[in-house]
């Protein structure tokens, strides 16, 4: 859920944000969660007897979340990003990050906690888990080696925000695909959704929609490479190990599904309070800053903002 | 199936591999507002290039022998073992077995390589190009880490708890290193000293120069390097035990004793105890307890803690003294309290109650061992570190011009800047 806020930073009114913060997880995240990780097993076989139907009707393999928590988001803040609008100014390199070291700590404590996120799904503490587990290390770190190899040849520079930015990307890519990839596979998904994540932020510029913190460019872009790569190099059902399509179709089917639902839902959504109440602030508040406007508060007391 | 383990190493390893972001703003506070992206890279680099090449091949370097495996080269000293490539044989032994521990071991100990090369970069802060550091990064761990680390933390014991196999170190000198006093911290101090004397002295190296230019981002590090501290030191245990319960209140006690004593000590010399210090002081206590935090009383931990927060505290002066410039004190705090922690064992250690140290035993044997390990891994890492250095310097170059270096490598090297407190599209506001 607050994945999507930041499709909509610099704009946005606190208590529309809220409203569809709790109008889209009852009816978009609750039930698609219940699609994806609501399942029993049967405890012979291990297959899944019950439970929502694109774990169990399918048989898509998501293990963390690709679809219902990254595709999910992503394509939410698409929506959102279309019904807010651009932000003033909106043009390539004009808007910086104000707090590099921040972000960068926002990166540490994301990675930390995704240990949790990843190898927590397993459920319990076992082969699976730890595999799970080696992978949320690796995948990123090669997904930053990614990323910022594209900066330093479309650029000639490689940043930190980029390598922050990579090492997200292979967090989003890994999710779904933690545990039924080895780490080879998974160094190798890092490095692709590293590579396509840095070359997907500049879509937002081309196609004139304000994702502003490149949620869709990273979480969208990186949950759909991670779901899809299970059908391509997944252990036990990936085509390249001579497992055939099957898994790559299912895979594709259940991405879309939740792609298309969300962005519908989100959009619909935002766009009823867009028109009840206004999402956005006035445009003299979103330049004055909207921390004052929303909040009352500033997050600095430097008063260098202030010319 | 060994879940409790299972479930410890990880979460360890998640704490460890967090201290690495840690240094980075430890690091990155006590730089000028001008380098702290380029300071924060050199870090962050060390995490995706050194996780990498650990799964490579970076672990079936560091934990293989003859015993099993595909392996070649020279037990207990320089080898690999083929199967592990890529993590293959522990992977299919995990999915086999369904016991994830070999796997969670692997990725601990993955943490602990990317933090030793994150280390050595405190050295050459305001001055680095980032490229010549990952090359250096990828070819330290390859040459120095990934072999010293078999030396060290590579043995299997026998049912009485005797080391029937394993590195050299451990096995035939009988060196005592819980954590990593000697693989870690002399190992990246050493090589840290080598590297200040290849790519020389900053533009106004003079004492009091080089103010922080963030001091709570600086604690903020500190926070986190003593909060994964605790994982290092304790998950060096493998299992929440009672050895697991020592390390644990050791890294407490000595942390708590080195930021007491820098300070105090800083109250003395200059009339005013600084929070840049007290940060110091923590890290130097936990530095030093590293090696021994298995193998001494909580006492003794304090005492340790208490004695390198003065030491390291007279140990950075040295620079000035002799005129290298360790920027952010690698060398006085990661070197000096690596030599001093893994020399305390042979005075005040113990192992299981079963006293080595000289003060207790009267022999000195010990000792001599703990010096022989600081020494084989100081001199082996200040040598290839140098050569290293030396070869890269002449080679793409490891240092960036004047002009840039004036300007601020932030800009120069990663075209960032780490605040910018106005909004450019406002400019026009003045």
């Amino acid at each position: 859920m607050a994945l999507i806020s930041g499709a909509i930073a610099d704009r946005a009114k606190f208590g529309a944000w809220m409203i569809f913060a709790g109008v889209w997880a009852t009816l978009v995240y609750f039930p698609v969660a219940n699609w994806v990780f609501n399942f029993t097993l049967d405890p012979e076989t291990g297959a899944v007897k019950d439970g929502g139907w694109i774990v169990k009707d399918l048989g898509v393999i998501d293990f963390a979340g690709g679809t219902a928590v990254h595709i999910n988001a992503g394509a939410a803040g698409l929506a959102l990003a279309i019904v807010l609008g651009k932000r003033f100014g909106f043009s390539k390199g004009i808007t910086q990050p104000h707090n590099v070291p921040l972000t960068l700590l926002g990166v540490a404590l994301l990675w930390f906690g995704w240990f949790g996120f990843n190898a927590g799904s397993e459920l319990a503490a076992d082969g699976i888990a730890s595999i799970a587990f080696i992978n949320t290390l690796a995948a990123p770190a090669t997904a930053m080696l990614g990323w910022i190899l594209v900066e330093k040849l479309k650029h000639g520079k490689a940043t930190s925000i980029g390598a922050g930015s990579g090492a997200v990307a292979g967090l989003v890519a890994i999710t779904p695909a933690c545990a039924t990839l080895d780490p080879i596979w998974g160094m190798a998904l890092g490095l692709v959704a590293g590579i396509l994540c840095a070359l997907a932020i500049d879509l937002k510029f081309r196609w004139g929609f304000d994702d502003s913190l490149d949620v869709v460019g990273i979480h969208l872009v990186g949950g759909i490479v991670g779901t899809l790569w299970i059908g391509l190099f997944s252990r036990d059902f990936g085509a390249v190990f001579g497992h055939g399509w099957h898994q790559f179709l299912m895979q594709a089917e259940g991405a879309g599904a939740v792609l298309l639902y969300s962005f519908v839902g989100a959009l619909i959504i935002g766009f009823i309070i867009e028109k009840a109440i206004g999402f956005r602030v006035k445009a003299q508040d979103e330049i004055a800053g909207i921390d004052t406007v929303v909040h009352g508060e500033e997050a600095y007391a430097f008063g260098a903002d202030r010319g | 199936m060994q879940q409790n383990e299972t479930m410890f190493l990880i979460i360890c390893s998640a704490m460890v591999l967090f201290m690495t972001p840690g240094l980075a703003f430890f690091y990155g506070g006590l730089v000028r507002a001008s380098s702290v992206v380029s300071m924060m890279m050199m870090s962050f680099g060390s995490i995706a290039l050194v996780g990498v090449l650990w799964v490579v091949y970076g672990y079936a370097v560091s934990f293989s022998g003859s015993g099993s495996g595909n392996y070649v080269g020279f037990d207990g000293v320089l080898g690999i073992d083929l199967s592990n490539i890529g993590l293959d044989r522990v992977i299919s032994e995990t999915l086999s077995s369904n016991n994830g521990f070999n796997l969670a071991f692997s990725g601990f100990q993955a943490t602990f390589a990317i933090i030793t090369v994150a280390l050595i970069s405190g050295a050459i802060a305001d001055r680095a190009k980032f490229g010549a550091w990952m090359l250096f990064a990828g070819l330290w761990v390859t040459i120095v880490y990934f072999p010293v680390a078999g030396w060290v933390f590579n043995f299997t014991t026998d049912e009485s708890g005797n080391i029937i196999d394993g590195g050299w170190l451990v096995k035939d000198i009988g060196l005592l290193d819980f954590a990593g006093g000697t693989v870690v911290e002399v190992a990246s101090g050493a090589s840290a000293l080598a590297l200040a004397l290849v790519i020389g002295k900053r533009f106004g190296f003079t004492k009091g120069m080089h103010a922080p230019h963030n001091v709570p981002l600086t604690l903020i590090g500190v926070g986190i390097l003593w909060f994964g501290w605790f994982g290092f030191n304790a998950g060096s245990e493998l299992r929440a035990d009672g050895g697991a319960s020592l390390a644990f209140v050791n890294t407490l006690a000595a942390g708590v004793g080195g930021l007491i004593s820098w300070a105090i000590f800083e109250r003395f010399k200059h009339g005013k105890p600084t929070a840049v210090g007290a940060g110091s002081g923590a890290v130097s206590g936990m530095v030093a307890i590293t090696p021994a935090c298995g193998f001494v009383e909580p006492i003794w931990a304090l005492v340790l803690g208490l004695l390198v927060g003065v030491v390291c505290a007279l140990a950075i002066e040295l620079k000035y003294v002799l005129g290298f410039d360790d920027s952010l004190d690698v060398v006085g705090i990661h070197l000096v309290a690596g030599i001093v922690g893994t020399l305390f064992i042979g005075v005040f250690g113990n192992v299981a109650g079963d006293p080595v140290g000289a003060a207790f035993t009267g022999e000195f044997d010990q000792l001599g061992k703990q010096g022989i390990g600081v020494l084989v891994v100081g001199l082996f890492a200040f040598s290839a570190s140098w050569l290293l250095a030396k070869l890269i310097q002449l080679t793409i170059g490891l240092r960036v011009s004047s002009v840039d270096e004036i300007a601020g490598v932030d800009a120069v090297m990663h075209g960032e800047t780490a605040y910018s407190a106005s909004d450019p599209r406002w400019s026009w506001r003045g």
